[in-house]
C-alpha cells in the first residue's frame, strides 16, 4: 500500500507540529479539532440531513459551508475562505451518493499563527473522513512563503510570514498529488511558483501520513 | 502494495488504491473503480466478499454508515399530521439501521391500500403518534419521500387509543382494519399491517 505517486523529492521537510482530536464536539457526524504549529482550527461536519426545497438538487447533495472568525462577523476575506472551501469540498465528496440532501460544514477559526488557509482544509478534510461521508480523494492543505532572498520557506509561522513577499497556499489531492486549488498573494515569477509548487507537492505526502495515522487510532 | 487477504484488516482512507479491477475483481460498497485499479471511498477497513467466483472488494466504515432512503426500502415512519388527501410523516428507520436524523415523509391516499383506491378515508386508517410500516416509491415530490402502504406487510404497526393519551397501552390488531385497546376494549379504524413473525422468516436447516 505504497505511495501513488512514487518516492517523494524532498526527504528533509519540516512542518509545523500537527495535533488532531477526533470528535471533540458530540452532536456532529463527524469533527476534528486540528492544531498546525500555533494555528488551531475547529471543523465539523453534518449529514447528509435534509435540505431546503430551494436548496435541493436532484442528483446530487447540496453543501453548504459556513467560515465563523474567531471574533467578530464574517468579512469578505471570511467569505472568500468559505467559498474555496465549499469548491475543493465539491470536488473531493462524491455528492451523486446521496441526492436530495445537504451536508453541511462548520469551520471555526480558534488561532490564526499564519497558514489559517491550509489548516482549514486539512480540519476539515478530517471531519469528512470522521463523518464517514464518501469522498473520491483525501486533500491535503500546505502553506509556504517566499522571502526576499528568493528563499521558499515551507509552513512558516506568524514572525517568519511578517516580511514575506508572497505567500503561496496549494491543496493537493491524493491520488496523484493534482493542484485542486491554488491562493496566492504577493509578488512572484512563474520560476518561483514553480518552486513553491514542488516543495509544498512533496510536503503534501506528510499531511496524508497525519491522516493515515489519525485514522489508525480510531477504535474499529 | 501487498495483496488483500480474506480476512484483511487493512485500514484505509478515501482515495486509496485497494487493487486492480478486472472480471472477477469488482468494486463494491464503500469504493469505486478508475483507469483499471478499485480505490477506496471511506475511511475504514478492507473486507472481500466472496460471491460465486467474483471477489467483491468493499470498505467498511467506521462508526455508523451514512445512509439515506432509497425507493425500494421498507422505512419505519411516524405519523405527524392526517388529512383527507395526505398523511405527513418523519421516517425514523430504514430497515433495521435506526436514523440519527429524520426525514419527512409523504402518504397519499392513493398509496394506502392496493385495493379500492377510491374510497380509502385517511382518517380511518391512520392518526397522529401511529408507527407504520411503508416502502419508499421513487421520487416524484421534490421536497419529501413518497411513501406507500400498499400491501399486506405495511401499515400501523403500533398505535395508541384516542383516549388512553400518550401513555396509553398499545392497541391490539383484531382484523385488517381494525385495532382494539386491551384495556378500555375501543375499537379504532386503521390500516393495519400484517406482522410476520421474526422466528417464521428463519428457514431450518434439517
Amino acid at each position: 500500500m505504497g505511495s501513488d505517486t512514487g518516492d517523494d523529492a524532498y526527504s528533509d521537510i519540516h512542518l509545523r507540529a500537527l495535533n488532531c482530536e477526533v470528535n471533540p464536539l458530540t452532536r456532529s457526524d463527524g469533527s476534528a479539532m486540528l492544531t498546525q504549529g500555533e494555528t488551531a482550527v475547529i471543523a465539523s461536519v453534518y449529514g447528509p440531513v435534509e435540505v431546503k426545497t430551494q436548496n435541493l438538487q436532484i442528483e446530487n447533495a447540496t453543501l453548504d459551508v459556513c467560515y465563523r472568525p474567531k471574533t467578530g462577523l464574517p468579512t469578505i476575506t471570511d467569505r472568500s475562505r468559505e467559498n474555496v472551501i465549499k469548491r475543493i469540498c465539491e470536488t473531493a465528496i462524491l455528492t451523486a451518493l446521496h441526492p436530495r440532501t445537504s451536508i453541511v460544514v462548520v469551520i471555526q477559526e480558534l488561532e490564526n499563527r499564519s497558514g489559517l488557509e491550509a489548516c482549514a482544509v486539512n480540519a476539515v478534510c478530517l471531519a469528512l473522513l470522521n463523518g464517514g461521508i464518501a469522498m473520491k480523494f483525501t486533500v491535503a492543505g500546505v502553506h509556504s512563503i517566499l522571502k526576499e532572498n528568493d528563499e521558499i520557506v515551507l509552513d512558516p509561522d506568524s514572525k517568519e510570514s511578517i516580511n514575506a513577499l508572497a505567500h503561496f497556499t496549494f491543496v493537493f489531492d491524493s491520488l496523484q498529488r493534482n493542484v485542486v486549488a491554488v491562493n496566492t498573494q504577493g509578488k512572484f515569477n512563474m520560476a518561483q511558483y514553480n518552486d513553491a509548487l514542488t516543495i509544498c507537492r512533496a510536503a503534501s505526502g506528510k499531511i496524508f501520513e497525519f491522516y493515515r495515522e489519525i485514522i489508525s487510532k480510531r477504535p474499529v | 502494495m501487498g495483496p488483500v487477504t480474506q480476512n484483511s484488516d487493512l485500514i484505509c482512507i478515501p482515495g486509496q488504491r485497494l487493487c486492480l479491477s478486472d472480471e472477477n475483481t469488482i468494486a463494491g460498497q464503500g469504493t469505486y473503480e478508475r483507469q483499471g485499479y478499485i480505490y477506496s471511498t471511506l475511511a475504514g477497513t478492507v473486507h472481500i466478499r466472496q460471491q460465486d467466483n467474483s471477489k467483491f472488494i468493499e470498505v467498511k466504515c467506521f462508526g455508523s454508515p451514512t445512509i439515506v432512503p432509497i425507493a425500494g426500502d421498507v422505512v419505519t415512519a411516524r405519523i405527524t399530521q392526517v388529512n383527507q388527501r395526505f398523511a405527513k410523516c418523519s421516517i425514523t428507520c430504514i430497515g433495521d439501521h435506526i436514523l440519527n436524523r429524520t426525514y419527512r415523509g409523504l402518504l397519499r391516499k392513493e398509496d394506502v391500500r392496493a385495493t379500492e383506491k377510491d374510497k380509502v378515508e385517511m382518517y380511518k386508517c391512520f392518526r397522529p403518534g401511529d408507527i407504520i410500516l411503508a416502502r419508499v416509491l421513487p421520487q416524484t415530490e421534490l421536497s419529501c419521500y413518497q411513501l406507500s402502504t400498499a400491501e399486506n406487510e405495511l401499515g400501523v404497526v403500533v398505535a395508541l387509543a384516542n383516549e388512553s393519551g400518550p401513555y396509553g397501552v398499545p392497541m391490539v390488531p383484531i382484523s385488517w382494519t381494525e385495532m382494539q385497546c386491551p384495556d378500555t376494549l375501543v375499537k379504532e379504524p386503521r390500516k393495519v399491517a400484517k406482522i410476520v413473525p421474526e422466528s417464521a422468516l428463519i428457514t431450518r436447516v434439517e
